[in-house]
């Protein structure tokens, strides 16, 4: 069987074990809607104030909607032996890493990307804002599951689920936060907007070449 | 250089280690020599926390050690090793599969981490475990025992030469028992190397051990 294929089936059943986790995956989409929902009651109708804080604000909170479940990645199959059967069968394991990415990435991300357009109708952001919105948060969410990953597979020691995967991972990718935001505040075709969009493809790039490098060389070092 | 030769067909001959010292959180090892040859049933003793599990996890190269302290085949080379890992059927204290898949999808998932093929008579192995009426069945609703079985499973369906066994009978009921006793013998006759953690006499099982390594 060759790598792609073994990837394939990875995937396929890491997607079949979050799909039966369906409430746990429904949690971060949950936080994200009634968040967006409801800042209009806390600062107001005036639509001034909610376009100008709206895009910025839901980039957080979608930031923090795909961290919410971070610390049950790897715990799950370190408790349940799992992960000590993948690492004493190196070869897959790169396999399993990015299954397990591409799986995390879906369930967590995908659907607050998807459900960002519609809920940004509440705050009549124009459409390009949209468009933008929605490309950073796909590259924006995506470098933050590498992160994730690797911040959950640093805390596999602790063997205790706790917010420590986001204090550790916060400090790293509020740069990203930063540009993200940056990039969503302009309202038609800007040239700062590309630039900030370039700056996050960068990162992104950077991040896709090191962090699995780093993470399967943590998983393959015991660190169960 | 001759490693590309043998790669497809390396047969594992000895198990070595060297010299080894291992600390988790107290030294566990210290200088601890032994060598396994093919063909033989090994078990491993010693009190709680004596580091049983610890030896096996070092074997199965989910601890890592130092590089040159373990010897496959008289080398240490890390190509050989990564051979020798492949060979390895490894059951530790969890039975290792996921509860939200099904014993099916658990397979699955096993043979893809193998790297071999589901067997064409499934069914039969599933008989053999009496997990036949469970295939469909996600594990999550399995008793402990039988978590333990499809864990078992892997030993016939994916075969390998090396097995790493912690504590494999508890839990088991009879007649996995003697199914298991019945595979273990039949892999030690066949140049298979079988290593096993327990307290109890594994000859009221039907095993005789060639070796025991007392920690």
């Amino acid at each position: 069987m060759n790598a792609v294929k073994i990837y394939y089936t990875m995937l396929h059943l890491e997607c079949a074990c979050m799909w039966r986790k369906q409430l746990q995956c429904l949690q971060g989409l949950m936080f994200f809607c009634l968040s967006v929902v409801f800042l209009p009651f806390a600062v107001g109708s005036d639509l001034n104030i909610l376009q100008a804080v709206g895009p910025g604000y839901m980039w957080i909170m979608a930031i923090f909607a795909s961290l919410l479940t971070a610390d049950s990645i790897f715990s799950i199959d370190n408790q349940s032996g799992f992960l000590e059967k993948t690492v004493s069968a190196p070869d897959c394991l790169t396999a399993y890493y990015f299954a397990k990415l591409t799986a995390y990435f879906i369930f967590s991300s995908v659907p607050v990307i998807l459900l960002t357009p519609v809920l940004s109708l509440l705050y009549q952001l124009s459409i390009f804002t949209i468009i933008i919105l929605s490309i950073t948060l796909t590259l924006g969410t995506f470098i933050l599951n590498l992160f994730t990953l690797l911040g959950s597979i640093l805390t596999l020691p602790v063997n205790q689920r706790n917010n420590l995967v986001q204090l550790l991972i916060l400090p790293m990718i509020t740069p990203v936060l930063i540009i993200g935001t940056m990039a969503s505040y302009f309202t038609e075709p800007n040239q700062l907007t590309f630039s900030y969009i370039y700056l996050l493809l960068a990162i992104f790039l950077v991040a896709m070449f090191l962090l699995p490098i780093a993470s399967i060389y943590l998983l393959r070092c015991g660190n169960t | 250089m001759g490693i590309t030769l043998i790669k497809s067909s390396m047969q594992v001959n000895s198990i070595a280690i060297k010299q080894l010292t291992y600390d988790y959180q107290d030294r566990l090892f210290e200088r601890l020599d032994l060598i396994i040859e093919s063909g033989s049933l090994v078990q491993i003793t010693g009190k709680n926390g004596a580091g049983k599990s610890t030896l096996l996890k070092i074997l199965a190269g989910i601890l890592p050690i130092e590089p040159h302290s373990m010897f496959i085949n008289d080398c240490n080379d890390r190509q050989v090793f990564a051979l020798y890992q492949q060979r390895i059927r490894y059951i530790g204290h969890q039975p290792g599969c996921k509860a939200e898949l099904t014993v099916d999808e658990n397979l699955q998932y096993d043979s893809v981490i193998y790297n071999q093929m589901l067997p064409m008579n499934l069914v039969d192995h599933l008989t053999h475990w009496q997990l036949n009426h469970y295939q469909h069945n996600l594990v999550q609703y399995l008793s402990y025992g039988q978590k333990r079985k499809v864990s078992m499973l892997k030993l016939t369906c994916f075969p390998g030469q090396i097995w790493l066994l912690d504590e494999p009978y508890v839990g088991l009921d009879k007649a996995a028992c003697e199914f298991l006793t019945k595979i273990i013998n039949s892999h030690v006759q066949n140049q298979g190397i079988v290593i096993l953690s327990t307290h109890q006499e594994i000859a009221n099982f039907g095993l005789v051990a060639e070796k025991i390594i007392n920690l």
